[in-house]
This record gives C-alpha cells, structure tokens and sequence, in this order.
C-alpha cells in the first residue's frame, strides 16, 4: 500500500466517522472526549524527576475537529498522561511525577527542563516562528518529541509545520528492529491499528542530521493513537492486550530517549 | 667597614680571631695557687683600707665605684703577671698540603651585577698562581688545585677552567678532592664557589666523613644571594602520559627577585609552535605564585613541551625562564563503566557527550527496573547481563568507573569493597553522581565504600531536600583541564551556564579534597561543593552531587553547537583516566638527565586484580637516540611489592624509549612506552642564586672557616692554624696585648678623673 493510499484510506474512514455511526457512542464527536480541558492545570516545579510534558499549540485555523475552541493539544488530556504515569513509575525505576504532566508552548524556555515532549493531533498543529525556533533549539539540544494522534490527511499539516521547524529534516520509516523497540520491552510487531479508523499504523521517526546511526530526535505515530488507549485503561475501552501494547509503547519511548 | 674590624682586632689583640678560636688558654707564670689567693686577698684589703680614709668627704656610691675601679686595675694587673698565653697548632711550613677546589659550573658565568661574572672572580683570586692568595699559600703549603662540577678532578692550570659543568655536586665534590688526598699531609680543603648545588648528594654525610677524617673545609663564596632583576621558571610540573585529544594542566612555580613588572605570560610551545598562553600576574620581589594553564594535545607520541616565561630585557639569567617537560601522548581507547540505577536523562547525555571520543570506550549499564539492565558498549554479548561485575578480575578491567543514582544496596557487600580496591588498588578514578539513591540518601555511611567519597556523608534532616544551584569553580578549578571550560578556543564564563540541582544533602570536604566547582544556592541558603576530588589510594575519587548536569546542554540561551557540555564531560572522564595504571609500567625517575648521568627505571608489575607480582622476570627493552636496542634485566625492589628497578648510563644525546617487558607462559605483557631525554637540561640555571649559607654550614662543620669575596684575603694567614697534617704546638703570649695597656690607662685615668671631680685628687 503506497503512502497516497494510506491517505486515502484514512480520508474515506474520516468520512466514515463522520456519518455519524460510530460518533453516537462518544461523547464529544466521535471521539471519547473525557480528556479533552481546554485548560491546563498549573504545572509542577521542575524537581529533577520524569514529568510528562504535553506541547500546547494554537490550532490551524483557531479550530480543531472538535468544532469552534477545541484547541487539539489537550486531546487525551489529563488521563492520558496520568494514568501513563502510573504505570512508568510502576514497570520501572523511572523516577515519576505522578500526578499527571505539564503543559508547555514551544517558546517556553521552561520546555528546556523536560528532554521529552508530547505532541498531540499534529494535524491541527501550528507554529510561530518563535514556537519553531524554540522546538528547533531543543530537539537539537537534545529534546524527543513523541508525536502522536493523527491520520490520514493530517499529515499534510504535519509536514509542513515540520518543515518550518525543521527544514532539512527527513521523516524516515522504522522497523521493528530499531532500538526504540527494544529499550525496555521487546515489542514483536508493529502491526498496530488507529484505535478509530482501522488504519495501519506507521511508525516514523526523524534522526539528527538525517542519520539513521545518529540519535533519533522524534517518533511520529502516524495513523496512530497511543494516548486514547492510555487515557480509557481504565474503563475497559480498548481490548486489554492492544492497551498494554500501547503501553509498551510509550515506556520504550521514555526509556529509550534516557538512554540513547 | 667589616673587612676593617679584622685588623683592628688584631690591633688590639695582637692576635687574628682564629687565633683566639684555635687556642688553649695558660697562665706561664709558675705561682703557687695560695699566692694568687692572697695577692687578691691583699689588693681587696688594700682597696678597702683606702677607701675608708675618704670617711664623710666622700657618699657611699663614689667610694663603692672608686673601689671598683682600683680593684679592677689591680686585678688586671695581677693577671697580667700571671702571664697568659694561647697554645696553639700551626702547619709545619712547606710540609703540607692544601687542597683548592674551583667551581666550575655553568652557574659560575651568571653575571650577578650585570658586568662581573662569579667566574670572573674567582678567576681573579685563584685562577693564577702568582696571584696573591696562592702567593701566600704556597708560602707555606703544597697546593693541589681540583675543579669541580658533578665530581673533582684535579687540574694543575688553575686558569683552564671552562665553567661548562652541568651540576654542581659539592657533597661528591668533596669526597672526591679528600680521598685523592688522603694519603698526603693534608692541612685543609679550601671550596671556591657560588654554592648553588643541585645534586641528590647527602651533603650531611659527606660532611660527617669529613669531620671524622678531621679536615677542615675553608669556604669562599661567590656571588650574590638574590639575582637584582630575574624570573625565574622554579618548577613545572604535568602529566606523564596523557591521552590523544586530552588537555593536560600544566602547574608552573614563577619566582620574581626584583620587581621587573606587574604580569607576565606563561607560554607553552612545541618546536616552536605556540600551543597555550595565559598571562598572569606577577608575584612581589622574592616572591613565587603557582600558574595553572591547560594544554590541549591532539597528536600522539613522545611530545617535547617547551614551558618558558619570556624575560625581561637586561635579565642577567634568561635560561631559567623555561623548562621543558615530556609527555606521552597515547592514542589508545580506555573502557569507562557508567552505572545507572534508574533510566534518568544523565545516562543518555553523557552517552551522547563521549560519544564521538575515540579515545573513550563507554560502557553504560542502566537498570531500568528490578533485575533488568539496558546495556551499551559491552563487548560481548554476555557482558553485564547480570548487571554490576561481580568479579575483580572484570571490574579493574576498566580505569574509570561512574555510579550513578544507585542505592548502597544494590551492591554486596565485596561488590562494595571491589569499587573501593577499584580506586585504592587498583588506581581507577571513581564518579559519585547525585541523585535520590546516591550519597547518603543511597545509604552508603558505613559502608565499606564510604572512605572513598571526598565529602562527608550526613544524615538529612529534610527527606524532600532540593536545591537549585548556581554553579561557578572554585579557585582550584579556574585552571583544571576539566572545569576550564572552552568553547572554541576562548574561556567561556561559567554565567551562562544554567543553574543544576541538588537532592543530596551533602557534608563538608574531606581533609585533602580538592573542590572544582561550588554551587550556590540560588534561594540564598548556602553553597555545596558540586565537583570535589580526593586522592584515594593509588586512585581518586570525585563526587559530582547534582542530578542533572545534562542541563549545561539543555540550554535555552546556547546554540546548539555549543560544545561545553562534552567537554566538560570528556575531560573529566579523562583526567579520571588519566593516572590508572596498566598492570604493567614502566616509569623513569627524572626523565631529564645531561649525558653522561644515569637513567633509573622503574616497573610495576601486577596481576589481574592489580596485586604486586614480586617474582616476574622483567626486562627493560630500551631504544638509544642511535636506535640501538638493550635488554636489560630488572632486579625486583626488596619491600616493594611488584616494583623492579635498573639504573643504566646515559651516554647518547638525544631521546631514549624504554618499555618493559614481563612474559608469562601465555604471553608477553609490555608497558606502555616511556621516555626520557638525554643533553643538556640547563639545571645550573635554576636556583642560581648563590647560597652562602650551604658553604657557611660547611666550614662550621668541618672546623673551618667561611669566607667571602671582600675577606678571602684573610685566608693565607688563618689557615696556618690547623690540626691537621703537619702542625707544631706555639705559645702565645697574650699579656702583652694592646688591649691590657689600654685598660689600665682607661681605668686608671677614670678613676683620677672620677676622683678630681669630687675634689679628692
């Protein structure tokens, strides 16, 4: 299946979820929409410890899927992060801030305390030229950005908000072979589905200077949403065992970006 | 004024001081003992009886002080006729010898005002034998002439001296000239020279023999005790050995006799090519200060460095404004062992930091939960897979070794007491990190490993303690090769660095620590060390209390090409692995030696857990300048577990490579290669001044006398009072000296003038 197929795929299930067959059983539009604050919570003082950090954004247009406010980056939001939270500190010896994460902008100086970020619906992500310098900055500095919740035609917005921050850069596919599959736990496949649209999901990463021997700077969970099943763990959403792979997941992420 | 009080002395002494210290006093007069008593009791009688005849003309205290003066008039006179006399030994003339020793050292041609040299003197006074002073003294003795530098030689031309020795040896110099003449009348040695020695010799127990055998040493000093305008290079001192791509720090001792100026530069070079300069400024006249400055060394092999003070114009001495120091860069990969209690992002950065270091092998063990390790960098796919090494044998198979956060208990208790034999034993440079399982917090007070930390461990009192640290170095640390931070090849100021934190409430310095780096509390409650380092064993251990220095890379106000952060890591891993020794090494004691000196070697030779191996066959394998190659068998060092030694003479000019070789019955163990120059090391340039007080120490001890330049012209005469060689017993008549008579007419006339005043004359 070539990339413009996968898009296509992914644009006829939007479409399928927008007609409404799915979107009755979810609160929020077709999708659960239990984690969705608009605001953020006060964010914890930088104590040394892994905190989860979730990148804030303006979306494209001032409007997300969710119709006129959603502002996207707070998909997931808190629960995601939480009950991440608990099972990283509980399957490692990662030391955790566990009362959930916080919130950053891409300017923020403060950004610079926390090597890993969270970033969420990417297609709706926009950047100033400030955001972009400052991701820039970071991710050459050091900084992993996990990107993940998107499909289909998101992409596109993806890619060219990407390229204002990282023009040279290359997204690059990923095997199951690369480390970041086997930092903590041995994950087998990456045969993964988007939890809503069925699509396969893609696992792409950008390297430093578009090196595949050199650090990997960003994960991009492209057709993907490894947040929502963090999110619903705990209400039996997704089957237990696609949960604990979303899990997996995300602990080799955190573990990898601390040891490579 | 003091070449004058000689001459009056004997004006009024008849005699020359040394008479007086060589003589035995007697009274010649042949007069029963009770005579004397009742000469005194008489005058005293006599005294009194005149006195009382002044009756009320007269207080009390003008008859008691006129009384006094009779007495001692007639006292002095009663002396007198009791006639004393010196006894004393003279050298029998013509029957003796004199032994004359000339400096002939290359410190001689120093010029201590600028016109004269010391040479120039000397040739003066004895470079001649028509001269006045050897006149004189071949008046009555036999004079054999020796030169002298590293050891005397006899000349028979005074004048033929060269002043071209490369040390002055005078404990050598002296055994040398006694022996020779030990089998003539030999009434004394006299030493012309500026005294500045500079060899290894017990002068004590040369002077020792020399007072057993009774010579006296008679001593000349040349020149002056501080050169008027002069900087000296005093000591330098670096690394041995260091790896390719590491800065070594260079500590330089800068001496200053007189005030040239307020700064100087410290330059190092290397065939001519500047490679580091820092100014500094000077210390006050007779003052030393220390200067530190770190070297970058990129290529590998035997590295010349020239470490020189560029002088001032019209210094008299220029060649003691450098020195140069040789040290071996090896190109060479060392294994570093990071272990990591918990996955945290300072395993990652620092992974990241030494990465490219060709010259590091990282090994990074990360337990990221219960009994679950990440590794990276094993050579073998078994390698670790149990987690921290739980032999020996594997773990001195590193040189550095980092604990990360991780508690006490992670480890048993002989894994707890291989990581301190790890630094003790086997010389490893040991990392505390910070962290929540690290210090005390980790549990590590009473336990076997805690003597290795260079800070205290206390108990906290705040089980949620966390600072925010401002880090800046300490004084110490301003010119370490790890905390000298460069970025390019400017000094960056450590402002800009971003605050670390701290959740290890860490104690004070141990004694002997040294503090890198200082964290000040940013909330203004007091600062910690953040980089401290003590010798431990044959190794040192450095604690670094804070959690996150990869926060120096994360830094919103840096470009990302700011390369601190690695440098500041790969140096530090450097320096830790700078001084570990292989099993076997090979080290030459003063590896700057003129030709002709010996070269003295030493190798230690231990097994795989680094202990001493005392019964090995050790061979030197050394590469003359010529290229020529000797075998030369070491002898092991009685006492000294696994230490061997052989001393060779240098007799080419040029560099010498020596490895040693240990075979076993599996293979053949060899050291890393070692150097050692041979030429001229320009040694009697340092510590030039002359030293009056070793020559003056000389002649005291020996029975001799000490003299300079202005009085050696009272030499011919004093010399004649000796003990040794050939000598005859005088006597001295003392009761007719000047000084008597002179005291008589003194007290006579005050006692009349005393007497006239009162109206009694």
């Amino acid at each position: 299946m070539t990339h413009r197929s996968r898009v296509m795929l992914g644009l006829l299930v939007v479409a399928w979820m927008g007609s409404g067959m799915v979107l009755a059983q979810f609160p929020g539009g077709g999708r659960r929409g239990g984690g969705r604050n608009s605001e953020a919570l006060p964010n914890a003082a930088y104590d040394g410890r892994f905190t989860f950090v979730r990148i804030r954004y303006n979306a494209v247009g001032g409007r997300g899927r969710g119709g006129f406010g959603d502002p996207m980056w707070n998909h997931d939001y808190p629960r995601a992060e939480y009950h991440f939270d608990q099972i990283l500190a509980e399957v490692s010896y990662a030391p955790t801030y566990l009362e959930g994460g916080n919130v950053l902008t891409l300017d923020d100086p403060e950004l610079f305390n926390y090597p890993i970020a969270y970033l969420t619906e990417p297609g709706f992500w926009s950047v100033n030229q400030a955001e972009a310098d400052g991701l820039r900055r970071w991710l050459l500095q050091g900084g992993f950005l996990i990107v993940d919740d998107f499909a289909g035609e998101h992409w596109y917005n993806f890619e060219d908000q990407l390229r204002i921050v990282l023009p040279e850069a290359r997204v690059v596919p990923l095997d199951v072979t690369h480390p970041i599959f086997d930092s903590f736990f041995r994950i087998e496949s990456l045969d993964f589905t988007h939890p809503y649209y069925g699509v396969q999901s893609q696992f792409l990463g950008v390297f430093e200077d578009n090196d595949p021997t050199k650090r990997l700077m960003m994960i991009v969970n492209y057709n993907n949403d490894i947040a929502e099943y963090w999110e619903w763990s705990d209400q039996s959403f997704a089957p237990i065992e696609l949960t604990n792979e979303a899990y997996k997941l995300g602990v080799n992420y955190i573990i990898y970006a601390m040891t490579h | 004024m003091l070449v004058a009080l000689p001459s009056l002395f004997e004006a009024l002494f008849k005699y020359r001081p040394v008479v007086f210290e060589r003589g035995r006093l007697i009274f010649a007069a042949a007069r029963p003992a009770f005579l004397v008593v009742m000469a005194l009791a008489l005058i005293a009688l006599a005294v009194v009886f005149t006195y009382r005849r002044l009756g009320g003309r007269a207080t009390p205290r003008m008859r008691f002080a006129l009384s006094m003066l009779r007495a001692l008039v007639l006292a002095i006179v009663l002396v007198a006729l009791l006639r004393p006399a010196l006894l004393v030994t003279t050298a029998v003339p013509e029957r003796n010898v004199i032994g004359i020793l000339l400096d002939d050292s290359q410190s001689m041609e120093i010029k201590d005002d600028g016109v004269t040299s010391r040479a120039a003197v000397l040739q003066s006074l004895f470079g001649d034998r028509a001269a006045p002073i050897p006149t004189q003294l071949a008046e009555r003795f036999h004079l054999r002439f020796f030169r002298f530098s590293r050891s005397a030689q006899r000349v028979s031309d005074p004048s033929r001296l060269a002043f071209e020795g490369g040390r002055s040896d005078l404990a050598t110099s002296l055994d040398d000239a006694r022996r020779d003449l030990a089998a003539l009348p030999l009434a004394g040695l006299v030493v012309v020279s500026d005294g500045a020695d500079n060899a290894d010799s017990s002068i004590t127990r040369s002077l020792l023999a020399m007072s057993a055998a009774e010579v006296p040493v008679y001593t000349v000093a040349l020149g002056a005790e501080r050169l008027t305008l002069d900087l000296e290079l005093a000591r330098v001192e670096a690394p041995r050995a260091a790896l390719r791509g590491s800065s070594i720090l260079i500590e330089a001792l800068v001496r200053q006799s007189g005030s040239v100026r307020d700064t100087a530069e410290l330059v190092v070079e290397e065939n001519g090519q500047r490679l580091a300069v820092h100014r500094f400024a000077l210390p006050g006249d007779g003052q030393a200060t220390t200067v530190r400055l770190p070297v970058a060394l990129a290529e590998e092999g035997a590295r010349h460095l020239l470490v020189r003070v560029p002088p001032e114009s019209g210094e008299p001495v220029t060649r003691n404004n450098e020195r140069s120091i040789l040290v071996s860069v090896m190109d060479r990969s060392e294994r570093v062992l990071y272990y990591e209690g918990e996955p945290r992002f300072e395993f990652a950065f620092l992974r990241r930091a030494v990465a490219s270091d060709t010259n590091l092998h990282f090994v990074g063990l990360q337990r990221t939960a219960d009994g679950k390790y990440f590794r990276v960098g094993v050579e073998d796919s078994l390698d670790l897979v149990g987690g921290f090494p739980t032999s020996r044998e594997e773990l001195f198979g590193y040189r550095a070794l980092v604990l990360g956060s991780v508690e006490a208990a992670a480890f048993t208790a002989e894994q707890l007491r291989a990581i301190s034999d790890f630094v003790s034993r086997r010389g490893g440079g040991l990392l505390f990190l910070g962290g929540r399982r690290a210090f005390s917090e980790g549990a590590y007070r009473d336990t076997p490993l805690e003597d290795a930390f260079p800070i205290t461990l206390e108990d906290s009192d705040d089980p949620e303690f966390f600072r925010v640290v401002k880090v800046a170095p300490t004084p110490a640390g301003m010119g370490h090769p790890v905390t000298a931070l460069h970025s390019g090849s400017a000094p960056v100021a450590w402002d800009s660095m971003p605050p670390l934190t701290s959740v290890n409430s860490v104690g004070r310095l141990k004694a002997g620590a040294t503090s890198l780096l200082q964290g000040v509390d940013t909330l203004g409650r007091g600062s910690q060390p953040v980089l401290a380092y003590h010798r431990f064993g044959r190794g040192k251990a450095v604690a670094l209390p804070v959690q996150d220095v990869w926060r120096w890379k994360m830094n919103p106000a840096q470009p990302p090409e700011d390369r601190r952060f690695e440098g500041f890591w790969r140096q530090l891993l450097r320096w830790m692995v700078s001084e570990a020794p292989d099993r076997v090494t090979m080290t030459v004691l003063g590896d700057q030696v003129d030709e002709g000196e010996s070269l003295t070697l030493i190798a230690e030779v231990r097994d795989e857990a680094f202990r001493g191996l005392s019964n090995a066959s050790v061979q030197a394998l050394v590469t003359t300048p010529s290229g020529r190659l000797d075998e030369l068998p070491m002898d092991w060092e009685v006492g000294s577990e696994g230490q061997y030694r052989v001393t060779f003479p240098a007799v080419e000019v040029g560099q010498y490579e020596i490895v040693a070789l240990v075979p076993s019955n599996t293979d053949t163990l060899s050291s890393e290669p070692a150097f050692a120059t041979v030429g001229d090391v320009g040694r009697e340039y340092f510590g030039a001044e002359a030293r009056p007080a070793l020559l003056r120490r000389i002649a005291s001890e020996t029975g001799g006398r000490f003299y300079t330049a202005e009085t050696v012209s009272e030499l011919p005469r004093d010399i004649v009072y000796t003990e040794r060689g050939i000598t005859r017993t005088e006597r001295l008549d003392v009761w007719d000296m000047p000084i008597i008579f002179l005291l008589l007419a003194g007290l006579l006339t005050a006692e009349w003038g005393l007497r006239r005043s009162r109206g009694l004359a």
